[in-house]
């Protein structure tokens, strides 16, 4: 298995060494340039700190994302009449193009963290939101019929029932968002930004520093790689119910 | 004593154009303490609603559900429902854990835990999850997580339908002991007459015109399936089935 995930990298790598050959332009390096670049230590320095930055704006804007569309998501998910009152808003606004009111966040949030976050959590929100409402529905009314007749009331129905029975579920979600929010982050910090990966690369492309540029976007990726596969190993450890 | 009593029941399932449905007209029944009343009929005739009527997890348009004189109003503890498909059984959870839910481990005797899985049989798969069951285990699970509440009364709606014939008989085997042995009432749902004769005291005939026949069941215990007064209640509850056949 692990050597399958070594061999996928390294057709990836492959394909860019390829492409790079191919092409012959300053634009797009080879893979050994930009890891002589990321082997230096000053650069690969400078990279992880924007890295950090970076990851560190992603994680605390999926959580502020996650937690109100987990408490609508069920609501919704159990309610019909706050379903029919909550989700016609989300499926006016889901659509919308959020990013557009970037420079609308800066003006109330500032330049710094907060209107960054701020911006990746209302694009992320909608996606969990929606995922776990559909989730919750899905719940087999089985389970509720068999848990009512042992007592059991809504609240207590949260913690055994629903939050076990969403599991799967909110693990693809941060798979997901995870992505779209790395995207969206990228553009917040390519707006009047003086920290991040997205500002890094941007930088790097501005100073025509291409071996820089492609060190920023394949840290990235691995950053990418990495934080799927700490969702994967938590969903094993937190899901083992589920046939391999 | 009469543990469970239903009187004047109706219901209707509401079709897609919005037109009522009736499956249900001024349906009653009555259950004694310790009695096992099967409820056999075809397809469509009423008999898996009635039965969640009967337990809480429905409400009837009109008349009453009373358990032991109280109505009956939402899910009760002291009747427990096994479903069909054993959909109760949570996939998050192992067989014990699932038995005991939503209890914790630790909190519930392990002689407790073991007497019960012993019970139905399915002790060596304790720590399995529901994906990595048959059919026929999933079952005993739904049974020992149904017991474990201490029912007074079963429902069960035809448990066994997925099952082959084997696993089918050992179960309806290992429900007639403990439904003996634990002193249960038990209300069951089938559209096998072979099963019905074999559980049943009583015998309850639904048909899709919304009638309803009781007959007592002369068999005596321990019943045979291959005997000759076996196959004769059978073909005689065949002959009163295929008179119930008429459609609505």
């Amino acid at each position: 298995m692990r050597g399958k995930r070594l061999i996928s990298l390294l057709i990836l790598i492959l394909l860019w060494q390829a492409l790079s050959s191919l092409v012959r332009q300053p634009f797009l390096p080879s893979p050994p340039e930009v890891a002589r670049l990321l082997l230096k230590g000053s650069a690969f320095r400078a990279l992880s700190g924007h890295i950090a930055i970076s990851l560190l704006r992603v994680i605390c804007a999926l959580i502020l994302a996650f937690v109100p569309a987990l408490v609508l998501g069920i609501a919704s998910g159990r309610s019909r009449s706050f379903d029919r009152l909550v989700s016609p808003m989300m499926y006016v606004l889901f659509p919308i193009p959020k990013i557009a009111l970037l420079p609308l966040v800066i003006l109330f949030l500032g330049l710094g963290n907060g209107s960054k976050i701020f911006m990746v959590s209302l694009i992320v929100f909608f996606q969990y939101y929606l995922n776990i409402l559909d989730g919750v529905k899905e719940i087999d009314s089985h389970y509720f019929d068999s848990f009512r007749s042992l007592g059991g009331g809504f609240l207590s129905s949260l913690g055994h029932l629903i939050l076990p029975a969403l599991l799967p579920r909110i693990f693809s979600s941060v798979r997901l968002t995870l992505g779209t929010g790395i995207a969206v982050l990228f553009l917040t910090e390519t707006y009047a930004s003086r920290s991040g990966i997205g500002w890094y690369i941007m930088d790097a492309w501005s100073r025509l520093a291409y071996a820089e540029m492609y060190g920023g976007i394949a840290l990235l990726g691995a950053a990418g790689y990495l934080l799927m596969e700490l969702v994967n190993l938590s969903e094993r450890r937190f899901c083992p119910w589920r046939a391999p | 004593m009469v543990l469970l009593e239903a009187t004047g029941l109706s219901f209707s399932y509401t079709r897609e154009d919005g037109t009522a449905y009736p499956v249900l007209k001024d349906f009653s029944l009555s259950l004694d303490e310790g009695e096992s009343l099967v409820i056999l009929g075809p397809s469509g005739c009423g008999k898996s609603t009635l039965l969640k009527i009967l337990g809480g997890f429905l409400r009837s348009r009109t008349g009453e559900v009373l358990y032991r004189g109280r109505r009956v109003e939402k899910p009760f503890r002291r009747g427990q429902m096994v479903f069909q498909d054993p959909q109760q059984l949570l996939p998050w959870l192992t067989v014990e854990e699932n038995m005991i839910f939503p209890e914790r481990r630790g909190r519930v005797p392990k002689a407790a835990r073991d007497s019960l899985l012993e019970k139905v049989g399915i002790e060596e798969f304790r720590e399995s999850y529901t994906h990595q069951l048959s059919g026929g285990m999933k079952q005993r699970a739904a049974l020992a997580r149904a017991l474990f509440a201490l029912p007074e009364l079963l429902f069960m709606d035809e448990p066994f339908v997925s099952l082959d014939a084997p696993s089918r008989q050992e179960l309806q085997e290992m429900v007639l002991k403990l439904w003996k042995d634990e002193g249960l009432s038990l209300l069951f749902v089938t559209h096998d007459v072979g099963e019905a004769l074999f559980l049943a005291d009583r015998i309850l005939i639904m048909g899709r015109d919304y009638s309803f026949t009781y007959m007592a069941n002369p068999l005596p215990y321990p019943r045979e399936r291959w005997s000759e007064s076996f196959l004769r209640e059978e073909i005689r509850i065949h002959s009163l089935l295929e008179a119930s056949r008429s459609s609505r």
